[in-house]
């Protein structure tokens, strides 16, 4: 176990490596940077400001620059913020955890009970229902339907506000903050948990096909357990063994911020940043995020492995 | 089909009783029986047939403005009504579709090509060329696909690439940045095969490396790479429409379904004129969720395990 892990944590090195030149290379293809896309400043002090930033040098030599002041910390100044980037990024990153952490409780909890019960009742009309919605639900783009949300449930209907995080010029305090903001949640909790709820669900109902048909399911039947104690007792509690390696997955979910749901719901979170960002240019805040992601996507292999590894005694990990 | 008769895996899957029908045709039988898959199948024949010879019955073009008859609400003459310049939006739907499923179709080319030769070399090569290539599966795979499109397709509107030429690289940008999912199935596959016995058959006949890998190991892999295919080009027009609807994808005036639903940003359009953005959106939807839907369907019918619980 020890030396499975610090196996893998040194081969995320090269990995994030990797990963750092893509984004630089990539970055380094963009024509224009801040500084040349403000042009109420004159020449001299552009040069002035791309000299203190360091951008007059090859691409090069600002890769390494930049690396050995990340390894530090440092992940740049945010031109657009006028902050660091790690200070943006831990500004508007709670916005989104908000959101996320609501909608994944919710995508669990209903993708537990749907789950479930098509596989329980499989093939069944309701099984046959179930999976039309679930498969629509998958195919949806998240814009399409954060677009209908807003047309219908907040504009047409008013039964929610239409986007932000609270009403604007609002000076309420206390309670009446934070069932504002609850009410502000609605819709993007809502379009996310909708977006993120059919996978799950499929994956819950095959678990569940899978265990349902084990001998030891029909053991507890024969000796006349009660039917809700077979599949939440023993059938569901296995299930849900190989859906702890998701939670490693769920990682990086819960802290990228739904780039496009925050962008339609006018929602403060890192994810709208990021795409704000792109619009000014500012390459530090963009990379620092970027690189920031693939950290947690690494990070949630590695957690999804290991919680493998602990939960199922058949799995060894070397 | 020796060789793939030849597969333990799809071999099993038929049950004694009906030995004689090949995989292919045991997995037909299964996804006819599937209505979701029928639906599926039906809904794409028809959104082809649509979109590839619909405009040919239109009495509209795509060129002829009528500002004065712009902004229009669904009427006889116009099933889905005119965009502000006049334009009719069942017409453009159409053509934004051929856009779509094009796109949709080649990405998922490339990421197929891209994918199987990778991951045959891998699993077939092992030892260095398999380290290289699953590091580099692996730098591909933490790196967030979309906002790294984001990016990708605004380096390509500052560099004012035309848009007739902006679609063919949207198509390969897709395409390149999501092979990596199914090159790893398929080295993981190859790992297994190339350890039996008619592995064994093709070294002792002294076959070249390339017809081990194109003849007697990809062949194999097929199951896999239709399933993965047929998902592919379901999450490929599902991305191109998220690109285009933020204006980084295909843009004006080549019409897609993804910049079509772009209306909607504008505000008067999205409150007051929903016949600009839903349909193109509905689009999107129906012929994601038959992809889907077959691709499913594909799965459990190559699927040995899924099989023996009916």
């Amino acid at each position: 176990m020890k030396q499975f892990l610090i196996r893998r944590i040194l081969q995320m090195i090269p990995t994030l490596i990797g990963v750092s030149i893509i984004l630089f290379s990539v970055f380094s293809m963009v024509p224009g940077n801040f500084i040349d896309s403000n042009q109420t400043i004159s020449a001299e002090r552009a040069a002035e400001l791309k000299h203190i930033h360091g951008l007059d040098k090859p691409a090069t030599e600002r890769y390494f620059i930049w690396a050995s002041n990340a390894l530090k910390g440092d992940f740049g100044y945010s031109f657009q913020h006028k902050v660091d980037v790690t200070t943006v990024i831990d500004r508007y990153i709670w916005n989104s955890v908000l959101i996320a952490a609501f909608s994944m409780i919710f995508t669990w909890i209903i993708a537990i009970f749907i789950g479930v019960f098509s596989a329980v009742k499989k093939y069944s009309l309701y099984d046959g229902i179930i999976t039309f919605i679930v498969f629509g639900l998958m195919s949806l783009p998240s814009f399409f339907l954060g677009l209908l949300a807003i047309k219908f449930i907040a504009v047409d209907m008013g039964w929610a506000p239409v986007g932000g995080m609270y009403t604007t010029g609002s000076s309420a305090t206390g309670f009446a903050k934070v069932f504002d903001l609850l009410e502000h949640m609605i819709l993007p909790v809502t379009v996310l948990t909708a977006l993120g709820v059919g996978g799950l669900t499929r994956y819950f109902r095959t678990s569940m096909l899978d265990i349902i048909n084990q001998d030891y399911i029909r053991t507890a039947r024969a000796k006349g357990v009660k039917e809700s104690t077979v599949i939440f007792k023993h059938a569901l509690r296995n299930a849900l063994i190989p859906a702890i390696t998701l939670l490693g997955f769920e990682l990086p979910a819960l802290f990228s911020g739904a780039m496009i749901t925050e962008k339609i719901f006018n929602w403060p979170g890192i994810g709208r940043v990021y795409l704000d960002a792109l619009n000014y240019r500012d390459y530090f805040l963009l990379m620092g995020y970027l690189m920031f992601l693939s950290f947690l996507t690494v990070l949630g292999n590695l957690l999804a492995d290991t919680l493998y590894g602990l939960v199922d005694p058949r799995v060894r990990l070397k | 089909m020796s060789q793939v008769t030849a597969n333990p895996n799809v071999t099993t899957a038929a049950e004694p009783k009906v030995k004689s029908a090949s995989p292919w045709v045991l997995a037909f039988r299964q996804v006819r029986q599937s209505k979701l898959a029928i639906f599926g199948i039906v809904m794409l024949l028809l959104m082809f047939l649509i979109c590839f010879f619909g405009p040919f019955f239109s009495p509209y073009t795509i060129d002829t403005l009528n500002i004065r008859n712009g902004n229009k609400a669904p009427s006889a003459a116009h099933w889905l009504g005119t965009d502000n310049l006049g334009r009719d939006i069942l017409l453009r739907v159409m053509l934004a579709g051929r856009i779509s499923l094009l796109v949709g179709f080649v990405a998922m080319m490339v990421s197929v090509s891209i994918g199987s030769l990778l991951g045959a070399i891998a699993g077939f090569y092992r030892g260095w060329v398999d380290t290289i290539i699953m590091r580099i599966i692996d730098i591909m795979m933490s790196i967030p696909s979309l906002p790294l499109l984001i990016i990708l397709g605004s380096i390509l509107s500052d560099w004012k690439i035309p848009p007739s030429e902006r679609i063919y690289i949207v198509m390969f940008m897709l395409g390149i940045l999501s092979w990596p999912g199914l090159a790893r199935l398929v080295r993981g596959q190859i790992l297994s095969l190339r350890e039996q016995e008619f592995m064994q058959a093709a070294e002792s006949l002294g076959l070249r490396d390339s017809k081990k890998i194109f003849r007697h190991l990809l062949p194999n892999t097929i199951p896999i790479i239709i399933v993965n295919a047929t998902l592919a080009v379901g999450g490929a027009i599902l991305m191109e429409s998220v690109l285009s609807y933020l204006g980084l994808g295909v843009v004006p005036p080549t019409p897609s379904w993804g910049n079509m639903i772009s209306a909607a940003n504008n505000l008067i359009d999205f409150q007051k004129r929903p016949w600009l953005w839903i349909p193109p959106g509905v689009c999107v939807f129906i012929t994601v969720m038959s992809f889907n839907f077959v691709g499913d369907a594909l799965r459990d019918a190559f699927d040995p395990k899924s099989k023996s619980k009916r």
